[in-house]
């Protein structure tokens, strides 16, 4: 396991290392980021009891961190019970979100990447049904096969990287995000999230080297 | 560096596979879950619109806001540090005065009427008295011992 962690204090996942020069005032007011400034008023329009906006943030944000939860967690029903108390917290938080801080993404990734840690820690060992957070590949039944099997074996691969580690992997790499967010997102600088991604990856192909073959890559390792 | 250490490359592309195809096939929550967290959220919507919460923003209180101002609060300091000034002066009156002579200033602030002159000068002289001698005809029993011993 990694030394640091990730602070699992829902409190702190509002502190961010780099802050913009934004106002520090709550509301959407002062906010000059449109991507903050349109989360502001989302949160606004909840804090003031407008059900088309609980709706609105549902959709766009519980996808956001269930796929996180379900990367971290492996178990969907596991990842469900995250997703579902990362959005609480969210919506606890409405009535005063500071949205010049943060963009609700980040902040939930951050949320949802803690309480995903905290179960992680809770648990003995990892569930044996891993691969069921796997979602069955679309097209063709024999490609459909090795997908899912690329899949899984990427999961499991995921499953034993260290906790930021795979953090930094699956947020980089997986979910999409700038390096710059995924600092934000961890609470640390970008040259360890460049750190934590390289070793992610030396160790994702160290635990997926021998099942090349296996997996279509060409061959058994040399 | 170690034929190991140069493989990643083609690796790297595989990882990189990887990635996209879990980017591709990502895991989507259910309908359930869906419901359940907007159920959940329109009932802290509806709590907090019955005044379970705190608003976004605490309004300004409609009426006249009774607290001081900032005037008020300012005259209140000056009366306090006038109130903190006499107190001095008056505490340094009374020890200079002490230094002197205590009766002018005992007079001065407390009518004789109140403290007859001679009524507390009588009470001192007993109180003295009582303690050099003892209690009234204790010299005399005192005398009466010591002629005994004798």
């Amino acid at each position: 396991m990694d030394g640091s962690r990730v602070r699992t204090t829902e409190a702190s996942a509002t502190d961010h290392p780099q802050r913009d020069g934004a106002a520090a005032t709550g509301g959407a007011g002062f906010v000059a980021d449109p991507v903050r400034r349109a989360d502001a008023l989302s949160m606004e329009r909840f804090a003031a009891g407008d059900r088309a906006a609980a709706r609105d943030l549902t959709e766009r944000f519980l996808p956001l961190c269930y796929r996180l939860a379900c990367r971290l967690l492996s178990v969907p029903a596991e990842a469900e019970d995250v997703a579902q108390e990362a959005m609480m917290r969210l919506f606890a938080k409405a009535p005063d979100w500071q949205g010049e801080r943060a963009r609700i993404s980040t902040w939930l990734y951050r949320v949802t990447a803690n309480l995903a840690t905290d179960r992680l820690r809770a648990r003995p060992t990892l569930p044996i049904e891993a691969a069921d957070a796997v979602p069955a590949p679309g097209p063709g039944p024999e490609a459909a096969l090795t997908d899912r099997a690329r899949l899984m074996a990427l999961q499991a691969a995921l499953d034993g990287l260290p906790e930021r580690q795979r953090l930094a992997i699956v947020l980089s790499q997986i979910e999409g995000l700038a390096q710059a967010e995924v600092a934000q997102v961890m609470g640390c600088g970008i040259e360890a999230v460049e750190s934590l991604v390289a070793r992610g990856k030396k160790g994702l192909a160290a635990a997926l080297g021998p099942q090349r073959g296996a997996l279509g890559f060409g061959g058994e390792d040399e | 560096m170690s034929d190991r250490d140069k493989r990643p490359s083609g690796a790297e592309e595989e990882l990189a596979g990887l990635f996209a195809l879990a980017r591709a096939a990502a895991p989507e929550p259910s309908d359930a879950l869906a419901a359940r967290v907007l159920a959940q959220a329109t009932a802290l919507q509806g709590g907090a619109l019955q005044g379970g919460a705190a608003p976004a923003v605490r309004p300004a209180p409609a009426g006249r806001d009774r607290r001081p101002g900032r005037a008020g609060l300012g005259i209140g300091r000056w009366v306090n540090a006038g109130g903190l000034a006499l107190a001095g002066a008056l505490g340094f009156a009374a020890g200079f005065a002490g230094l002197l002579d205590a009766a002018p200033l005992q007079t001065a602030l407390f009518p004789t009427s109140l403290f007859p002159a001679s009524a507390t000068q009588a009470d001192e002289a007993a109180e003295l008295n009582y303690l050099t001698e003892g209690p009234p005809g204790a010299s005399v029993l005192l005398g009466a011992e010591s002629d005994r011993a004798e």
